[in-house]
């Protein structure tokens, strides 16, 4: 190591320190630099001093430049921040976590890559699947199921009903089937009809005739056939006409027990009716569950489930027939299957549908609570909710991944803080009535597995906590990464192959090493003190990039520190006019 | 069949409608009277039938009605019987009339008060043997069977009946012929060429019976009687297996129009069968 640049104060005029001859430049290697390091670098007043922070020898040697450097565009204090989020996949589902990292376009991109690698490290969360309970009291019910079998399951059942679209009907339409019931009805029509014609027959044989009217039937004396005149009938002898009388009251009251027997003959008839559609329809449940059934034996609830799912299509397998009799015979397409209304009650919803082994990752695009738990659609009164009618949001179909949110977005609506904090102490999300975004549909709740993380900058965290001193308890602070970190040795080599990383990924010229001393103390002064260096790579980027760009115009094949400092002084313009917060934040620091 | 004397003009095919004993007619059956009539070019007259014994029974003042509805048994009168048998029979008259009407068929009503099989007879007698009667009300149950074969053996001057089960419907389909026997074959194919040509519909034969050899023969018969080329077409045989639903389930799988059939066969045994019509699902015209 050996100083380049002699520290000068801040406000000093810019002056130059030649290296001595013990002070040769080495590579970052250690090595012996062969290029020859011009005697001075011009350095145009008012621009910043070439300086090593903290009095540590910098390697930025004459003649070196940035080619000769490893190359590392990796942001500042990574590994820090690596092992400081590694508390995030070690933490127990539904943790709340705030991470603290300047708001660059660097750092959050390294913030999104290291959620990332915490998100594959979790071990993935049962996926929820919303059934229907075949139950109007509580509509709809929810299975836990690994991801893949859930999805088998889903894919299984549907398959499932569009078998059940054709062989039920088909069921219905067999020979076997329709004799089944022609002997049924027949024995219906007999057993009523057969009671009638039976008393009709002994009423005449006792001279009492059973005579239709419009409205029922009414009963007189007979004799040989034909109804008794009435004055033959008043000229009989009393006792005779007692006898006839009683017999017309007896046949009377018998009658009237036929006609109420009818109803009982029509209960006897549903019921024998039902059992044998019920006999029907099962044959074709139990062979096209059959997969389904074996797939999830292991699975108690999920099997449970499967076989009241067959008990209902079986109750229900009129809506098979019913349909194809309106396809009026034709096949009917899988995707009209699909979204018939009446079949949704036997749909599998899979909330979080894992397109790969590790969990989601998810950014809500709004806070509200459509956005954040679902919308549910609920039916009006009386018709069944069902599964389809629910569209999951971000923490519904989280999985046990990541929901992550901008803390400034929580802040700026602090409504949906509330929202939240229940979401992870309850561990259930419940979704919004579509009509009513404010209201809940009862018994639709959805199950939480997944660990909320706020991001934000350190002012952000302080908001937040000023916002909910109460409900910040309960949210874990990881400082990722800082606005500054002290200048070491290792700063300053990690500072160089920072450079030559940029240069390497942007496809900048070579950066020569007074150049590169430029651009570190306009970093230091940044940070505020000569001990410190600011982490912002997007400003280095940018730098590096507008200083390219001039030399290049200037013919040059290696970008110099007057090409550094005229990019710096137009981001300071720039910075002026455009009024930067970020760069305003930064010059404020201490 | 009545087509000829339809067609000469001489005013005497004729279809005639039973109308119901106090049971609401078949808007099956009426639509395959009017379609007859229309493939016949023939008129169709309403025949309201009133039990005589009724009103006899009326005559007496203690007669009581047992309704079908459950009400308490009450005390029947001939003014109120004739007020509700009036209400009914215009009911069903004007049902026939507007179908008729609609479909621009001649239409007379009738009432008379005569026993059935009586009443038809006279009808049937009035203009010549070129009747044939619809029943307008479902045949089921062992009464009304009976009522349709005593008809079929006792009232001449007819060509063919019609008569539906309580499950038929009337809709667009093939004109099925359920052959039994040669003797048939030619009048039966004739008469569903007329009915088949009134809306288009195909015409589609069925060998029936339960002799294996004796059905080989007739398929045999039937295609020679055919010839090559014939639009008519031959349908598998249905097994017999000891019950005649089996045989009205393999003609129903074809849902037909109407069903032209022999009656006293094996399809529709004749007598006192508790529901003849039960499975077939459609009207069926019967020859004798």
């Amino acid at each position: 190591m050996f100083n380049f640049f002699q520290r000068t104060p801040k406000a000093s005029p810019a002056i130059l320190v030649v290296p001595d001859a013990a002070d040769q430049p080495t590579a970052d290697d250690g090595s012996a630099a062969t290029a020859t390091a011009p005697t001075s670098t011009p350095i145009p007043p008012n621009s910043p001093p070439a300086v090593s922070a903290n009095g540590h020898a910098t390697s930025q040697a004459a003649g070196k430049t940035s080619a000769d450097y490893t190359p590392d565009a990796s942001i500042f204090g990574l590994t820090d921040a690596r092992r400081a989020m590694a508390l995030i996949a070690s933490a127990k589902p539904r943790a709340l976590f705030f991470i603290a990292s300047p708001r660059t376009a660097g750092h959050a991109a390294a913030v999104r890559a290291l959620l990332a690698e915490q998100a594959a490290q979790i071990a993935p969360a049962d996926a929820v699947a919303v059934v229907s309970s075949f139950d109007d009291r509580r509509p709809l019910s929810i299975l836990r199921l690994p991801g893949p079998e859930a999805n088998a399951l889903a894919a299984g059942i549907a398959d499932a009903i569009e078998m059940l679209s054709v062989t039920i009907p088909a069921a219905f339409d067999s020979d076997s089937y329709k004799v089944a019931r022609l002997a049924l009805d027949e024995e219906l029509r007999s057993g009523h009809d057969n009671a009638i014609d039976a008393l009709k027959r002994r009423a005449l044989a006792q001279n009492i005739g059973l005579l239709r009217t419009p409205l029922g039937y009414a009963i007189a004396p007979m004799h040989e056939g034909r109804v008794v005149a009435p004055d033959v009938f008043k000229a009989l002898p009393e006792g005779l006409k007692a006898g006839v009388e009683a017999k017309l009251s007896a046949f009377e009251a018998e009658l009237s027990g036929v006609l109420d027997n009818r109803t009982l003959l029509q209960q006897d008839y549903r019921t024998r009716l039902r059992d044998l559609d019920q006999e029907v329809a099962s044959l074709a449940v139990r062979a096209s569950l059959a997969a389904v059934t074996k797939a999830i034996a292991a699975r108690e609830a999920a099997a449970a489930w499967v076989d009241a799912l067959s008990a209902d299509l079986v109750r229900n397998a009129a809506l098979f027939v019913t349909a194809a009799r309106r396809a009026g015979g034709s096949a009917r397409a899988p995707v009209e299957i699909a979204h018939d209304p009446a079949l949704a009650r036997y749909r599998v919803q899979v909330l979080n549908q894992q397109q790969s082994a590790a969990p989601a990752i998810d950014y809500p695009d709004s806070l509200e609570r459509a956005s954040l738990c679902g919308v549910a659609h609920v039916p009006p009164p009386g018709v069944p909710l069902t599964p389809f009618s629910l569209v999951p949001g971000v923490l519904s179909r989280a999985g046990g991944g990541l929901v992550v949110m901008d803390a400034r977005d929580v802040v700026a609506d602090f409504s949906a803080w509330p929202l939240l904090n229940q979401v992870c102490k309850s561990g259930a999300a419940q979704p919004a009535d579509a009509a009513s975004p404010i209201a809940r549909p009862a018994g639709m709740s959805v199950p939480f597995d997944a660990r909320l993380i706020l991001t934000g900058d350190l002012d952000d965290y302080r908001a937040f906590c000023a916002a909910d001193p109460e409900g910040a308890r309960a949210v874990r602070l990881i400082e990722a990464f800082d606005a500054t970190i002290p200048m070491t040795p290792d700063v300053e080599r990690a500072f160089n192959g920072l450079i030559a990383g940029i240069a390497a990924e942007e496809g900048l010229q070579p950066v020569d090493g007074a150049a590169m001393a430029v651009l570190m103390h306009d970093r230091t002064t940044a940070a505020g003190a000569a001990s410190l260096l600011s982490t912002d790579c997007d400003i280095i980027r940018d730098s590096l990039i507008l200083a390219n760009h001039h030399a290049r115009s200037q013919a040059r094949v290696v970008t110099s520190a007057a090409d550094i400092i005229s990019a710096l002084k137009r981001r300071a313009r720039q910075d002026e006019q455009m009024a930067l917060p970020g760069r305003k934040a930064e010059s404020a620091a201490p | 069949m009545i087509a000829h004397v339809a067609e000469a003009s001489e005013d005497k095919g004729r279809v005639v409608v039973r109308l119901g004993e106090f049971a609401m007619s078949s808007p099956a059956a009426l639509s395959a009277a009017i379609h007859v009539a229309t493939a016949f070019r023939s008129q169709l007259e309403g025949l309201f039938i009133e039990d005589p014994d009724l009103y006899h029974a009326c005559a007496h003042t203690n007669l009581r009605e047992v309704a079908m509805t459950g009400r308490a048994p009450a005390l029947l009168s001939a003014e109120k019987l004739g007020r509700d048998a009036e209400a009914f029979a215009v009911a069903v008259q004007r049902q026939l009339s507007n179908a008729a009407g609609a479909a621009g068929v001649r239409f007379t009503a009738r009432v008379v008060r005569q026993t059935p099989i009586k009443a038809l007879q006279d009808a049937c007698a009035e203009r010549g043997p070129w009747n044939i009667i619809v029943f307008a009300e479902p045949i089921e149950g062992r009464e009304r069977s009976a009522f349709v074969s005593d008809t079929i053996a006792q009232v001449w001057g007819t060509t063919g009946y019609i008569a539906t089960g309580a499950r038929a419907a009337w809709r667009a389909g093939p004109i099925v012929v359920a052959i039994e026997d040669v003797g048939h074959l030619t009048g039966m194919i004739r008469a569903a060429e007329r009915l088949a040509a009134v809306a288009g519909d195909d015409i589609q034969l069925i060998p029936v019976g339960i002799d294996e050899i004796g059905l080989d023969w007739l398929e045999g018969e039937i295609r020679l009687t055919l010839g090559e080329g014939s639009s008519v077409a031959v349908l598998p045989r249905p097994v017999y297996a000891g019950s005649n639903l089996v045989l009205h389930a393999a003609i129903s799988a074809c849902r037909p129009r109407m069903v032209i059939a022999r009656h006293g066969g094996f399809l529709l045994p004749a007598g006192e069968t508790a529901n003849p019509l039960a499975g077939l699902g459609c009207p069926v015209f019967m020859v004798h």
